[in-house]
């Protein structure tokens, strides 16, 4: 049974293919100043972008204050865009590489405020139950797939939670198909592994750990 | 296939990623391979948790950005033209303040020549007389000459405060 996501990126996409030339052309109404056609572009790729930013930092209004951001970054670019390429790719790419700009930095932010307020730490109450142990599924899985180097994270969010295709991910990514794949390839079996060693499942004896991972990272 | 190649694949064939003659090539594998094919069951299951765990109904649709970021062009534009503005403002005051001066040194030269011919000129060729030191005073002149005794002892005299 088709899920309502899947009906709706179906629906996207069968979209896009048909307003494929209507892209091109708001977007080049939307650099002769024409608002109201770039209007029309974000309306068509909004609610998808700020999903996708959401799968990233799993938090809604930020997720729409960088979906903004992207909007406002792609109009002032609008003059770089090549129109016989395809919008949508382009304006993901430039979304994800903002979400992940973003997360850096509230990385680091985290790394410092933690190194700087180590005096404050309290030890855990043994009287107040963790609340780790509240965490639903999609907390977990979140967890689980911030252990997974980005490079890898990335492409799995964007075809395992978003049903993006190698294809769209290669060009989102500017990589090549076959690099999507492996790195595919490569992120569900560290999923697997991290999932099952955080659930103590054994693994089995043939498990052959991937330590080519980077050898082949940049094909 | 090897157990390292049927690891690879399943990784990609649990999400149909994978196309059908190395899916048949995975299958005849696991099919000989009891540990891969166990593997291959989690495979099935972690994908299907990530696929439990999207939780779409709660993505639930706000309202458009679009009016934000509609606003957020406006500034920008409104910013950008006033940044232009700027630039040509203080471009016109540069060029203003060089009109100025080139018309009032052009408005001072003529009157100052016909009233008041340039002391340069005029004490170079002898024909300024206004402030002229005397002959005797000129230490550089052809016919001046140092003071006798007599007439520094009188010039200190001169020069002595008076005696109340």
């Amino acid at each position: 049974m088709m899920t309502m996501l899947e009906h709706e990126v179906h629906t996207d996409e069968a979209m896009d293919e048909a307003s494929g030339s209507s892209d091109a052309r708001l977007v080049e109404a939307s650099r002769h100043g024409d608002q109201a056609s770039y209007g029309e572009l974000v309306r068509r790729y909004e609610h998808r972008l700020i999903r996708v930013i959401y799968r990233f930092v799993r938090d809604m209004d930020q997720s729409e204050d960088l979906a903004q951001e992207t909007f406002l970054k792609v109009y002032s670019r609008l003059d770089q865009f090549d129109t016989a390429r395809r919008f949508g790719p382009w304006l993901f790419r430039i979304g994800v590489n903002l979400t992940l700009d973003y997360l850096r930095r509230r990385k680091r932010r985290l790394r410092w405020s933690l190194f700087t307020d180590r005096s404050k730490e309290k030890a855990p109450d043994p009287g107040v139950p963790d609340p780790r142990q509240t965490l639903d599924l999609q907390q977990e899985v979140h967890a689980v797939l911030q252990m997974i180097p980005e490079k890898y994270r990335m492409v799995m969010i964007l075809r395992d939670l978003e049903n993006f295709s190698s294809a769209e991910i290669a060009a989102i990514t500017q990589r090549k198909e076959a690099t999507i794949r492996w790195r595919l390839a490569e992120a569900r079996h560290r999923f697997q592994y991290y999932w099952g060693k955080r659930h103590g499942t054994a693994l089995p004896a043939n498990f052959i750990p991937s330590e080519t991972a980077e050898k082949n990272d940049e094909l | 296939m090897n157990c390292k190649i049927a690891q690879q694949q399943m990784a990609l064939a649990v999400g149909d990623d994978l196309a059908p003659e190395p899916v048949r090539q995975l299958q005849r594998h696991m099919a000989k391979c009891p540990d891969c094919e166990v593997l291959w069951k989690r495979h099935q299951r972690t994908f299907a948790v990530l696929q439990r765990s999207r939780d779409d109904d709660n993505l639930s649709r706000r309202g458009s950005i679009w009016p934000a970021v509609s606003r957020q062009i406006e500034k920008r534009s409104a910013i950008s033209r006033l940044g232009h503005f700027n630039g040509w403002f203080a471009g016109l005051a540069v060029a203003a303040a060089c009109v100025l001066v080139f018309v009032f040194s052009q408005d001072g030269s003529p009157a100052n020549q016909a009233s008041n011919p340039s002391p340069g000129r005029g004490m170079i060729q002898g024909n300024f007389t206004g402030f002229e030191a005397p002959k005797e005073l000129r230490s550089n002149q052809p016919n001046s000459r140092s003071l006798n005794p007599d007439e520094v002892k009188k010039f200190r005299e001169l020069l002595r405060p008076n005696d109340y």
